[in-house]
C-alpha cells in the first residue's frame, strides 16, 4: 500500500517537470543535451533527408507516417521470416510462420506488442534486437510525434515535420531515459548478453536451461514505450 | 513502473505550456488521476473480497490470489494491472484471466476508454478529442458558440472526433461477433459462458487499443486469431492517427476568435467535471452491452451461486 502511494506521489511530482522539458524539446528551445545531440541528429538528417520544409500540411504528415511505417514493417517482417538463416541465432530457431510473423510485425509496428508466441522459444536474438527492439523505439516515437503534432495543431501552431519529430523523440526523449533505466536494471542483475542460454544445476540436482539475452535494454524501452515482455525471465 | 506513465502524464503538461494555460493542464491531469484512482480502488476491493465461493470452502476470508505472484501480492497486482491497461503497456504481473469480475470489468473499461493516461502521445490526443466533444455538447446546452482555445469547433471537427471514437468499438465488436458466431472453428476459448466472451472481447479490445495485454487462457496462435487481430491492430492505430492529424490541421488553420464574455471557459472545475461525465457516459454507452454480458453477468452469477451454496449448506445442516 505504501509502495503504491509513493509511486503515485513520484508521478505527480515529476510529470510537470518532464512535461516542461518535452515542451522545450518540441518548441525547439535550447536544452543542455544540445551539445551532444545536435551533431548526431544532423548526421541522421543527412541520411534520411527529412526535406527542407519546416512544417508539413496535414496530408503530408500522414503520408510521412504511413510510408515510414510501411518500410519499417517490411524490414521487420523479412527479419522474422528469415531468422533461420540470419546470424545471432544461437539456439538455431527456424523462421517464423508467415501468419505469426505478420501478426507480430503489425503488432509491434502499432506499438501494441500483442504476442501470440513465447519469446525465447520463437525468436532469435537478431529478431528480438534488430527487428522488435527497433520497432519499440520507432513506434513509440511515432505515437509521440502524433501527440505533439496534435498539440501543435490545436494550439494554432504549424504541425511540424514528421521526420524531425520522430528523430527528436527518439534521440532526445526515449533513448536517454531508456539508457539510464537499462543501466539501473543491469546494476540489479538483469542480463544483457548475446551469449548462449545458461545451463545451471538446480538445488534438486536437475539441470535447467535458462534463456538469457539482451533483456535489460528491452525491459526499459518496453515499459517506457508501453511495450511488454518479450523475454519472460 | 514510473517509466510507464512518464510520457502520457507529462504530455498533458507539455500541452499546458504549448497552450499557455497551465491551469487547464492541471485540471485535466486531476480528472484523469481521479478516474485512475477509482479504477485502482474498485479493482483492489474486488480482489480483496475475492471469490465468496472459494472463501466459503476455505472458511477464512482471504484475498484472491489465483494467478498472482505471491511476492507481489494482491494490492500491487491490482494497481499494476489498472495502470498497464490504462497506459496501453499491457505488461502483466498477474494473470488477468484470474481476476475477480470487478477487476476484469475495470481493466476492460480502461481499454475501451483509452485515456486513463493512454498511449504514447495518441492517448493524450484522445483526451483532447473528448475535450472537444465536451466543448461542443456544453456549448449546445448553454447556447454559446463552441470554442476550444479560441478556435470555433464546427462540423468537420465534430465528424473527425466522432470518427476517432467510433473506430475503436468497430474494431473490437465486429471481429468479436464473428468469432463468437463460429466458436468451434475459429476460437480457442478455454472458459465457459460469459467468462469466455470476456476473453474474446479482451483480445480484440487490447489489439485495437494497441495495448497488447491478453486476458490469456485463449489459444491465440492460430491463423484466425493472427489475421483477425491484425485487422483490429491496423485500423485501431492508423485511422485514428490520420483523423487526429487532420483534426489538428483544420484547427490550426482557423483564425482565432477573441475571448469575450460569451466564450465558454474550458479551464474551470465545472467544465472539467462535465468532461469527466462525457468520457464515462460515452465509454459506458458504447461498450455497456458487452460488459453486461461478460463481466457484470459473471459477477452476478458468483453472487447467485453464493446464495444457493449457502442454502444447500443450510439444508444439509438443517438450519
Amino acid at each position: 500500500m505504501l509502495q503504491i502511494a509513493v509511486t503515485l506521489i513520484i508521478i505527480v511530482a515529476i510529470a510537470p517537470i518532464f512535461g516542461a522539458s518535452m515542451a522545450q524539446v518540441f518548441l525547439g528551445k535550447p536544452t543542455f543535451l544540445d551539445r551532444f545531440l545536435t551533431p548526431i541528429e544532423s548526421l541522421i538528417y543527412r541520411v534520411i533527408r527529412p526535406g527542407s520544409q519546416e512544417t508539413m500540411t496535414g496530408w503530408e504528415y500522414i503520408r510521412a507516417i504511413l510510408y515510414s511505417n510501411l518500410v519499417m514493417g517490411i524490414w521487420v517482417y523479412l527479419i522474422l521470416i528469415l531468422q533461420g538463416i540470419l546470424p545471432l541465432n544461437p539456439t538455431n530457431l527456424a523462421g517464423v510462420n508467415w501468419d505469426l510473423a505478420l501478426h507480430t510485425t503489425i503488432s509491434f509496428l502499432t506499438n501494441t506488442n500483442q504476442q501470440h508466441y513465447a519469446g525465447e522459444t520463437t525468436l532469435s536474438y537478431a529478431s528480438q534486437v534488430l527487428a522488435l527492439g527497433f520497432l519499440m523505439f520507432t513506434s513509440a516515437g511515432t505515437g509521440l510525434s502524433v501527440g505533439i503534432a496534435f498539440i501543435r495543431g490545436v494550439t494554432g501552431r504549424n504541425l511540424g515535420n514528421f521526420y524531425v519529430d520522430l528523430t527528436q523523440s527518439i534521440t532526445r526523449i526515449l533513448l536517454p531515459i531508456s539508457l539510464i533505466s537499462a543501466l539501473l536494471l543491469l546494476l540489479s542483475g538483469v542480463p544483457e548478453t548475446l551469449a548462449n542460454p545458461v545451463t545451471v544445476t538446480t538445488l534438486e540436482g536437475n539441470t535447467q536451461i535458462i534463456a538469457v539475452g539482451s533483456v535489460a535494454h528491452f525491459e526499459s524501452i518496453k515499459q517506457l514505450g508501453e511495450m511488454v515482455a518479450v523475454f519472460s525471465v | 513502473m514510473i517509466l510507464i506513465r512518464l510520457i502520457p502524464t507529462s504530455l498533458i503538461f507539455t500541452y499546458g505550456i504549448f497552450a499557455n494555460n497551465k491551469k487547464q493542464a492541471i485540471f485535466i491531469f486531476s480528472l484523469v488521476f481521479a478516474i485512475f484512482l477509482i479504477g485502482v480502488i474498485l479493482t483492489a476491493i474486488g480482489e480483496f473480497q475475492a471469490n465468496p465461493l472459494v472463501n466459503k470452502l476455505l472458511e477464512t476470508p482471504s484475498p484472491n490470489l489465483e494467478g498472482k505472484e505471491v511476492r507481489v501480492g494482491w494490492a500491487s497486482t491490482a494497481f499494476w494491472s489498472v495502470m498497464t491497461t490504462g497506459t496501453m503497456t499491457g505488461a502483466v504481473n498477474g494473470m488477468l484471466d484470474s481476476f475477480m469480475p470487478t477487476g476484469g470489468f475495470i481493466l476492460l473499461f480502461n481499454l475501451f476508454l483509452q485515456i486513463v493516461w493512454g498511449g504514447q502521445g495518441s492517448g493524450t490526443a484522445y483526451l483532447f478529442v473528448y475535450l472537444i466533444l465536451s466543448v461542443f455538447l456544453t456549448g449546445l446546452m448553454v447556447g454559446r458558440t463552441p470554442e476550444f482555445l479560441g478556435r470555433k469547433i464546427e462540423k468537420p471537427e465534430i465528424v473527425l472526433s466522432s470518427l476517432i471514437l467510433l473506430i475503436h468499438p468497430i474494431a473490437v465488436l465486429i471481429p468479436s461477433a464473428v468469432t463468437l458466431a463460429f466458436p468451434e472453428i475459429l476460437a480457442g476459448i478455454t472458459n465457459p459462458n460469459s467468462h469466455g466472451l470476456a476473453q474474446v472481447v479482451y483480445e480484440y479490445a487490447s489489439a485495437s487499443a494497441n495495448n497488447r495485454s491478453g486476458f490469456e487462457g485463449l489459444i491465440d496462435n492460430t491463423k484466425w486469431w493472427n489475421l483477425s487481430t491484425c485487422f483490429s491492430l491496423l485500423i485501431g492505430r492508423y485511422i485514428p492517427i490520420i483523423a487526429l492529424i487532420l483534426l489538428a490541421d483544420s484547427l490550426s488553420q482557423k483564425k482565432p476568435v477573441p475571448l469575450t464574455l460569451g466564450t465558454l471557459r474550458t479551464d474551470t472545475v465545472l467544465f472539467t467535471g462535465v468532461t469527466g461525465g462525457v468520457i464515462l457516459i460515452l465509454g459506458a454507452l458504447t461498450f455497456f452491452p458487452i460488459l453486461a454480458l461478460g463481466q457484470i453477468r459473471r459477477s452476478f452469477r458468483n453472487c447467485a451461486k453464493f446464495v444457493t451454496f449457502n442454502c444447500r449448506v443450510g439444508k444439509y445442516f438443517n438450519i
